[in-house]
């Protein structure tokens, strides 16, 4: 396999992370962090999880406790983490389907989350 | 001996020129690191107008946001690099998928790509707690519930996690302390050891 000096790969990141850096503060500069209803507040907020675990909390909405926030993610956690093994026994076109399984479930989910409470963020 | 350190082992001489093209690794594990290095350094700012605690905690956030200077823009960079955090790192791990970079002899490698990801979320959801909002008291309650329903170990568990939140605020000394220093550490050592990892099991190759 040909082979090239480091130099390049540094100079590629160096890209990537310049474009990386701006575009961070282009957004820390143009859009605000939520701060959240003040713990003082007379009346209690309507607790919208962040949109990272949009997913979770469409699970906890529907399912039992046990169910949703302990069997589902452990389920989600062990086939991720069991992939390589996975695929060694049942193949690359059955892994990647489970993979592909655990991760359309993850974004319907979330799609799911952001219909339901359209003020995610 | 040169060779034996652990930059020169990470950043070898030369590289396979399949790595070169930026469409085969989109350089995501390296930004989600840069978005590591960017949390810490804003996260270290922060701390020095951050008070914990139920009463304390939202007022220094409203603090930070619009009397310290600058404390906005930091905050937010702080923010917005974890959010981007967590998308760089669920985008690496599609492309290690796709490629079928998981395959061995990297399965330990990938295992640790996992555990980071968990992490990233653990250290993603203690930073929401940390804002001391009534939200957070609400999300601070459902995962000490969560965690309760661990049979034997689940309170004794929640209790090393967050301590004792209130309902209405998510910001305890427990949860400042694994966010700020814990989860970090363990963040980057677990990272340091993934990398050191990629090299020895061959570097990134293109299929």
């Amino acid at each position: 396999m040909a082979r090239s000096p480091i130099k390049h790969l540094i100079e590629k990141e160096g890209i990537a992370s310049i474009f990386f850096l701006v575009f961070c503060q282009v957004l820390a500069l143009k859009f605000a962090a939520g701060i959240g209803t003040s713990n003082q507040a007379p009346s209690v907020a309507h607790a919208v999880a962040p949109w990272i675990f949009g997913p979770f909390q469409i699970l906890l909405l529907y399912l039992p406790p046990w169910l949703g926030a302990l069997v589902f993610p452990l389920i989600f956690i062990a086939g991720l983490a069991g992939l390589p093994w996975i695929v060694d026994y049942w193949g690359v076109k059955s892994g990647q389907r489970i993979f592909m399984i655990l991760c359309g479930t993850v974004i319907l989910l979330l799609i799911w989350f952001m219909m339901k409470e359209f003020w995610w963020i | 001996m040169k060779d034996q350190n652990f930059v020169n082992h990470i950043r070898p001489r030369f590289i396979p020129d399949g790595v070169l093209t930026i469409l085969y690794t989109f350089c995501l594990g390296g930004l989600s690191f840069l978005a590591f290095v960017i949390l810490g350094v804003t996260g270290f700012l922060l701390m020095f107008h951050y008070q914990p605690g139920d009463s304390t905690g939202f007022g220094s956030i409203l603090t930070i946001a619009s009397v310290i200077p600058y404390g906005s823009v930091i905050r937010n960079l702080h923010y917005w690099a974890g959010q981007l955090m967590v998308v760089t790192v669920n985008l690496h791990m599609l492309r290690v998928v796709w490629t079928h970079s998981y395959k061995s002899p990297k399965q330990l490698n990938w295992l640790i790509g996992v555990a980071l990801l968990i992490l990233i979320l653990v250290l993603d959801f203690t930073g929401y707690l940390l804002i001391g909002s009534q939200e957070s008291g609400a999300a601070a309650t459902v995962a000490v519930n969560i965690l309760g329903l661990i049979p034997g170990m689940g309170k004794g568990l929640a209790q090393i996690m967050f301590g004792e939140p209130s309902a209405l605020s998510g910001s305890t000394l427990v949860v400042y302390v694994w966010h700020c220093v814990g989860l970090p550490i363990f963040a980057l050592f677990l990272q340091l050891y993934h990398f050191w990892r990629i090299r020895r099991d061959g570097g990134v190759r293109p299929l």
